[in-house]
Parts: C-alpha cells; structure tokens; sequence
C-alpha cells in the first residue's frame, strides 16, 4: 500500500507537471515538447522587440556572403488551437531598422533600390498553416508581405527554449526560410549578378507571455 | 528634342526598374509619365500658339501639368504639390529663352554637367536606379554638344520648346524623388539647388557676357558647372564617411578588371 506522503506528493506535482506539459510549447530537446497546445490553453506571446531580430544573408559580387540584419521585430506568436501542431506568427519588421553596419549602405538599402522605406514602411508575414515534424520542428506557411508583394513562403520553425522570468513565461523561436527578391519587384543588381536573387532569412523571436 | 530626352530616360528607368510594375513596386517611376505628360502638353500646346508670350505661357503650363501627378511619398498633399508644380513651371519656362536663343556646344554642355549634378545627388543618397536615367540623359546632352560642334552656328540643335520642358522637368522631378526618399543623408539645400541647376545657362544671356558669343557660352558652362560642383560638395560633405568611399568603389562601378582579379589570385 503506498505510504500516506507519496499520495500527497502525487496530487500536488500531477497539476504542475500537466500545466507544463499543456500551457506552453517546450523546447524539441526535450520529449514533453510533443504534448501540444490545445483550444482551451490558447497563449498569445508578445515579441519582445529587444531581443529579437532578423538576419539576411545575400552573395555579393558572386564573392562573399553578406550578412545584414533588422533590429525591429515586432508582433505576436499563438500557441493554440485544434491539435498538438497548431502554433501561429504574426510578425512584423521595421525596413527602416536595417543594419549593416555601414551608414552609407544603410542608405542605399533604405533607398527604393532595396527596400524602398518611405513607400513600404513595414515588411510583415502572417502564417496561415503549421504543422510540426518528426524532428520537432515546425513548418509553418504563411504569407510574406515585402515591397509591396505579397506571396507564400514555408519557413522551418525551431522552439529554441522557454524559460520563467520576473515578467512571466519566455519562449524563443528561430525561424528560417528562403526567399528569391525579384518575386517582390527587389531587382537591384541582379541584372549584372552583383547581388544574388536569393536572400536566406533567420528570425530570432524571444516572445513573452504572463504566467498562467 | 524633348522626346529624345525622354526616350533616353524612360529607356534608362525601364532597365533599372520595369515600368509594368505600377503602382504596386516602384512608384518613384511615376516620375516617367509626369515627364511624358509635360512634353505631351508642350507638344500639343505648342501647334496653337507661337508667339513669344505664347511660348512662355506653353512651357509654364507644361511644366506644371506632369508635377500634379506625381505619386512620391513626400509629395501627397496638394499645397506642396501645387508648390512643386509652379516651380517647375517656371524653371520651364525661364529655360526656355537660353534655350531658344543659342544653341550649340555651350548650352548641351552646361546641361550635361547641370543633370550630371543632379545624377551625382541621387547617387549620394544612395538611389542609383534614379542616377543611370539621369546620367544617361545627362550624357545624351553631351553627345548632341559634341555634335553641334560640327554643325555651322546658324544651324545650331535648339533646345526648342519640349527640349527646355524636358531638361528642367528631369532636373525638377528627379531631384524631388530624391528628396521624397532620402532618409536623412542629403540636405534639401542640395535637392534645391540640383533641381534649378539647368538655370545656371542664364549667366551667358547677363549684359556682361551676351555681346560675345565665346564669353557667353563660356559663362553659361560656368554657371551650370558652378551649381552642378556646389550640388556636389553639400551632398557629399553631408555623407562623408571614412567607409563611404570604399563602399561607393564597390558599388557604384563595374565588377573589377581581369587584371586585378588576377592581381588578387596572386
């Protein structure tokens, strides 16, 4: 017969262990990431702007590759829905905040050559599908609103970890994808093959929730 | 010539940036229909009237008409459109005159290094699409100097009426595009100036000047040479940057050479 303080000590861990389990996405190291957000543990995680970011990695002058980023990434990430691969972006980026590390090339990317800022001021991508695979990873569709062009593009979804702060729950999100430019009207040196047409993007979100 | 000027330019824009992509990418190419619509009107005016105030009055009005249209961000609402209408229209129109009175070497010259200012304005500000148009019709000014070296004077290319209107309405409309998108690198002082650089011809119709026909188009290059280095100095001092430079040597010109690709492998 099991003794009077293993009883207690079950009842009490049971709720915490399945509000972990339930309430937020784990990281794919671990095996409990697989048990899934349902509808009635819906979480709307806020983007923490300062701790996240994009990077873009383009060929320059069929030589190296060149690295810049955006500093302003905003939006929200939903763990919810109908089954254990439901999670959804909603992400917007700043062209304006486009860092390369060199005031002059910041121009030009700020110019209507790039990303034309003043006439395009917000870059966004909204996921419409995600479903998670063997490795633990998402593949979420959604559609990339860039330039003024709108079209869909599957990005690889990474939970990278979760953790409890003083502000609540974290979780952090690496998403990668690649993109060709000149299917949103971004040509600018691709004629002459100075700039490549492809332009693979990662997007380091650390997103945060209130505790449940 | 008017239309030559535009062709040039419609051409060089279509290269950078496909005009099939209105309005959705690349609007700044609206400055293309703006253009055609001011010689379209100068053009079409110009069969009604002649005479000296009517050809004033053609260019004033055609070099309003296109600046209405334009779909820039910096340029949505009507009072600085109606602004940069009526500049326009008169820029036109006081080109008009140097533009009709001698044509030849000095005045195609002074407009070359008066578009090449503003070319070298939109470079600065990094937006090098708006820089090829414009160099291009800078460098067709310059072909057709050259060639009115070899015609007599009295068979001189004029500018005539589509001419001015395209010449001030290239350096008005490019050098408020790049005002409309610069993000902070480029005084509007060098977009002011850039844009009435084509009026630096008027030094050469000054009484000190216009009695001799070698002082007058020696002062007309002067005067567009003068703009087109201040254009230049402003904006460039306003983007100094140790970094710049190497960045411009990278960027702004071909691919290297066989020979120093060859020079690197060694």
């Amino acid at each position: 017969m099991p003794c009077k303080i293993c009883i207690a000590s079950f009842i009490v861990a049971a709720p915490i262990a399945l509000l972990a389990a339930t309430s937020t996405p784990t990281p794919q190291s671990a095996p409990a990431a697989t048990a899934a957000p349902t509808a009635s543990n819906a979480r709307t995680w806020k983007v923490d702007d300062v701790h996240s970011m994009a990077m873009f990695r383009i060929h320059h002058m069929g030589a190296g590759m060149f690295w810049g980023r955006f500093d302003d990434v905003s939006g929200t990430v939903t763990t919810s829905g109908s089954g254990p691969d439901a999670i959804a972006f909603d992400i917007s980026i700043d062209p304006g905040s486009v860092s390369s590390g060199n005031d002059q090339l910041n121009s030009h990317l700020k110019s209507p050559d790039f990303f034309s800022v003043k006439e395009f001021p917000s870059m966004t991508f909204k996921s419409k599908s995600s479903k998670r695979g063997a490795d633990g990873m998402w593949d979420v569709s959604g559609e990339l609103t860039m330039h003024g062009v709108t079209k869909t593009i599957n990005a690889k979804v990474e939970l990278t970890g979760m953790a409890k702060g003083p502000k609540g729950d974290a979780a952090g999100f690496e998403a990668s994808f690649t993109i060709d430019r000149t299917q949103f009207g971004m040509n600018y040196g691709t004629e002459k093959g100075s700039i490549g047409k492809e332009v693979r993007v990662i997007v380091g979100i650390e997103a945060g929730a209130g505790s449940e | 010539m008017g239309v030559a000027l535009l062709l040039a330019f419609a051409m060089s824009v279509a290269e950078a940036d496909p005009i099939v992509m209105q309005p959705q990418q690349g609007r700044w190419t609206t400055v293309v229909l703006c253009l055609g619509l001011m010689i379209g009107v100068a053009v079409a005016l110009h069969q009604i009237g002649a005479t000296r105030t009517g050809r004033w009055i053609i260019v004033a009005v055609a070099g309003c008409t296109g600046s209405l249209a334009l779909t820039l961000p910096e340029w949505g609402d009507a009072d600085r459109r109606l602004a940069l209408a009526a500049a326009l229209g008169v820029s036109a129109a006081l080109l008009l005159p140097p533009g009709m009175h001698r044509g030849g070497f000095s005045f195609w010259c002074s407009q070359s290094l008066a578009l090449g200012g503003v070319s070298l304005l939109a470079l600065t500000s990094g937006f090098a699409k708006l820089a090829i148009p414009v160099g291009a019709t800078s460098a067709l000014c310059g072909w057709i100097g050259v060639l009115a070296l070899f015609t007599k004077p009295h068979r001189s290319v004029h500018a005539g009426i589509s001419g001015s209107v395209a010449i001030a309405g290239i350096a008005g409309l490019a050098s408020a595009t790049v005002f409309a998108f610069d993000t902070g690198t480029v005084p509007t002082s060098a977009c002011t100036l850039a844009a009435i650089a084509p009026l630096g011809c008027w030094l050469g119709e000054l009484p000190p000047f216009r009695t001799s026909r070698a002082a007058s188009g020696l002062a007309r290059i002067l005067g567009c040479a003068t703009i087109c280095g201040l254009v230049a100095l402003i904006a460039l001092k306003a983007s100094a940057h140790d970094e710049a430079d190497a960045y411009a040597l990278t960027h702004v010109h071909a691919p290297p050479s066989i020979k120093v690709v060859s020079a690197w492998v060694r």
